[in-house]
């Protein structure tokens, strides 16, 4: 037995050795990447957030896309659960995918994936839509997407800058990524704690998408819905729009794209609650939204603004201002191909028209 | 600069590397350790540093003088000058408006009008911890227990070695001194304890502390909004915040002093397992209640008169020890109600169970009441320490009692589940008698408590680096 040692303070401390700290070390060190890895097959297997999991799954669906679909969706969380593919196709007819990610992927998202889309499988034959919130535009690109979001993107290291628009990250933005994306017990600390200590592990929550990537809500939540608003209702009451530079910047891609590989793009706005539709307030944001986008579809022939009034609903038919239950997804969803339907009738008419002077003309300005 | 933020750990990891490629040159390393000491406090607010080296440099030359009078007057007057500017710095910058406006107050009180000139007066981080230990050093050198340094560098060090100089806890010159005056090594039995007292501390600190502080705040800033079984909740949340807040602090300063080869005081000894008063403060903030004993309680003539001058001593020492915490009321309602709790139990228990309570002299259950009465006692001085005022103590314990709430059965079982480690480790630490008795195990087994201990910090601690308790005093 080794001698124990008092020390100045008349302490006894145990006695111990180079090599008996470096196994306590190197056996600590085990434990947590051990209990990391855990932690990291045991979320994949059970996710717990939704956002997270949405946007791997739908960039996973676009990377192992095995053929061009006709209609491909493109947009935040509205267009996740508002875009119903069974109702598309017997409305416009042709195959769809719905991509749609979250709002905070901002139109950096759409502009990526539609690169992706249109790199793999050429231009989609029916077009490409857009779904977004009206409080999509004006946001930057947040620590959120920095960290957590680009971590789900399932694309070899560096594809924010590879992809365009890209996105610049400093030295913190790329410790946070691969924090995100390999450290569960640093970066989802705040969903493993609640797993732990609401003991639910044996009862994951359960996401599911249809094959077409749309994702059903069945209940209506009014109580969420008018909460929502009221948060809604005091964001446009102290903001005045304006679009943030990487939306404007995805916009201009997105337009390039559609007009270089000639096909159509929709931007459209997302289901609505009717109450925030009549504000006042909320009536002056969303008219500069609407000229914005309207700015950016103006003079292309590829890039269109349809549902310039949105599509509202009552508060029993939503789950909160802009997520339309699996019910009134039907209805948004008629009425987005009906606008898109008029949208074509009336660039078939204009081409009838201007058909017989215009016909030797360039089609791409 | 706080322990734990990453600005420190990035300091650390710069110092660390330097302080052992100096280990054969020990002047160079205590220049190293001085000059980062300076840096870690001028990080808070680099005009306190003037501040640190007025008081440094008084002490410095003061105890040579005192030394070197051979006439017991002249020693006694450059003792006298050294305490004076120690309690006018300390006084003027934590007491002056207390005072001002406590006066101010009093004459209102008998009819006299008066405006306290109150002084927008930054309080200097860790002042009372390295006052007292400057006084100490003094005192000592006066009392023939010491011999002064004539290093001004090994002094300087004393006072501001940055483990200690915040928060404590407050070290004895005849222990720390010779440790910054003579050679030393970093051996590998300190780094073992050392990196126990660190991790330990972390966990009592960022998961029990700060998890503790989420649930005791709410319920002490809005009182009046809770009752019942919630508001003694609240107390116990605190009870068992400050105690890992100021223990998880005292920890880390022990062992971030091991890694660098120094051996500072213990400061806590499971204070909630106390029998008794003397036995809690015996075991609770050592370093400042040993230092009151020796250097307040005895001077006073401790326990050598009458039964009367005892208690006064005891009540007089407890309250000044309350003021130290801070220039409020609360803290003096606090101290004096120590002081009050040891005098009751000098007066109706005279059992010094707490010498050895498991010897069998004593029935168990005998035992067990005690600790837990001790232990709501001190929860109750918890309520007056963090209170605002006395009349929001008073109202908190009008409010307690048994009812439940909504919220309740949660707030006990979060309790629950963040103290649990704490007993678990303190159990173990008072059956064996030993703090440091896990680093006794096999390496791969406190190995693996690490790894425990890591992961439970990486998913329960708070993340953003909440303040030490201990660093407004």
């Amino acid at each position: 037995m080794e001698r124990e040692r008092a020390t100045a303070t008349g302490e006894t401390i145990a006695p111990s050795s180079k090599s008996n700290v470096a196994v306590t070390l190197a056996v600590a060190l085990m434990v947590v990447a051990g209990l990391n890895v855990a932690a990291l097959f045991y979320l994949r297997a059970f996710p717990r957030n939704r956002t997270y999991w949405l946007v791997e799954q739908k960039w996973r669906k676009l990377e192992t896309l095995s053929e061009p679909v006709d209609w491909v969706f493109l947009g935040d969380s509205s267009g996740n659960q508002g875009v119903r593919s069974d109702v598309w196709s017997a409305a416009l007819n042709g195959s769809s995918a719905n991509f749609c990610t979250v709002a905070d992927m901002l139109a950096l998202g759409d502009a990526w994936m539609l690169e992706r889309y249109v790199e793999r499988h050429g231009p989609p034959k029916g077009g490409a839509v857009i779904v977004h919130a009206y409080d999509m535009w004006h946001r930057p690109v947040s620590d959120g997407m920095r960290g957590q979001l680009l971590a789900r993107v399932p694309l070899p290291w560096g594809f924010w800058e590879r992809l365009t628009p890209p996105v610049s990250l400093g030295a913190r933005d790329m410790v946070s990524l691969l924090a995100s994306k390999h450290l569960p017990l640093y970066s989802q600390n705040t969903t493993l704690a609640n797993i732990l200590l609401g003991a639910d592990w044996l009862h994951p929550p359960h996401f599911q998408l249809d094959a077409s990537g749309y994702m059903a809500h069945p209940d209506a939540n009014p109580e969420a819905v008018q909460k929502d608003a009221e948060v809604h209702l005091q964001f446009v009451r102290k903001h005045t729009f304006k679009p943030s530079a990487p939306n404007l910047a995805a916009l201009l891609r997105i337009r390039e794209l559609a007009e270089k590989k000639r096909f159509h793009v929709y931007l459209a706005t997302s289901p609505l609650f009717a109450d925030l539709a009549h504000d006042l307030p909320w009536r002056r944001y969303f008219v500069k939204v609407r000229k914005q986008l309207e700015q950016s579809a103006a003079g292309s022939p590829f890039l269109h603004f349809v549902l310039k009034i949105p599509v509202t609903f009552r508060a029993d038919e939503l789950e909160n201002v802009d997520h339309a239950t699996h019910e009134s997804a039907a209805a948004y969803t008629q009425a987005l191909a009906n606008s898109i339907k008029a949208e074509l009738a009336a660039r078939e008419s204009l081409g009838r028209r201007k058909g017989a002077a215009d016909s030797a003309l360039p089609l791409v300005f | 600069m706080l322990f734990n933020s990453r600005t420190f750990l990035l300091f650390f990891a710069a110092v660390y590397p330097v302080h052992l490629a100096l280990r054969r040159n020990r002047r160079a390393q205590n220049v190293a350790l001085l000059l980062a000491s300076l840096v870690f406090y001028g990080f808070w607010d680099w005009r306190f540093l003037g501040l640190l080296a007025a008081s440094s440099g008084i002490d410095f030359f003061t105890a040579q003088k005192i030394h070197d009078s051979p006439a017991p007057k002249r020693r006694k007057a450059f003792l006298v000058l050294s305490l004076v500017s120690n309690l006018s710095i300390l006084g003027f910058f934590k007491y002056f408006n207390f005072f001002a406006e406590s006066t101010a107050a009093l004459l209102r009180t008998v009819g006299l009008h008066a405006t306290a000139p109150t002084l927008s007066i930054l309080l200097p981080v860790g002042i009372s911890f390295y006052t007292f230990q400057a006084m100490s050093y003094c005192i000592d050198v006066y009392r023939g227990e010491l011999e002064p340094t004539r290093s001004p560098l090994d002094y300087a060090l004393f006072i501001a070695f940055f483990p200690h100089l915040v928060a404590g806890p407050i070290q004895r010159p005849r222990v720390l001194l010779p440790q910054m005056a003579n050679e030393r090594k970093v051996t590998w039995d300190q780094v073992n304890a050392g990196l126990f007292l660190i991790v330990w501390g972390f966990v009592k600190k960022v998961l029990i502390g700060d998890n503790m502080a989420g649930l005791a705040n709410p319920i002490f800033d809005h009182f009046r909004d809770h009752r019942g079984l919630d508001v003694i909740l609240g107390a116990l949340a605190f009870t068992l915040q400050i105690y890992a807040d100021f223990s998880g602090y005292s920890d880390i300063a022990r062992g971030l002093s091991k890694l660098l080869g120094f051996e500072l005081l213990v400061n806590f000894r499971l204070p909630y397992f106390a029998l008794n008063p003397t036995d809690f403060w015996q075991r609770w903030h050592v370093s400042l209640s040993s230092w009151l004993r020796d250097y307040l309680y005895i001077p006073l003539g401790g326990s050598r008169g009458s039964s009367k001058a005892t208690y006064r001593n005891l009540v007089l020492t407890m309250l000044l020890g309350g003021l130290w915490h801070g220039a409020a009321w609360n803290f003096v309602l606090w101290g004096t109600y120590h002081g009050a709790l040891l005098v009751l139990y000098r007066l109706l228990d005279r059992n010094p169970e707490h010498l050895e309570p498991w010897s069998g002299k004593f029935s168990r259950g005998r035992v067990l009441a005690k600790m837990a009465l001790m232990f709501a006692l001190t929860v109750v001085g918890w309520v007056f320490f963090r209170s605002r005022s006395a009349g929001q103590a008073v109202e908190m314990f009008s409010r307690m009692g048994f009812g439940v709430s909504e919220g309740t059965r949660d707030l006990a079982g979060t309790i629950g589940f963040f103290a649990s480690p704490l007993l678990a480790m303190e159990l173990w630490q008072y059956r064996t008698g030993d703090l440091l008795v896990l680093t006794r195990a096999r390496p791969w087994v406190l190995g693996l408590a690490y790894g425990a201990m890591l992961t439970a910090l990486l998913i329960f601690g708070v993340r953003d680096s909440v303040e030490f308790i201990y660093f407004q005093f």
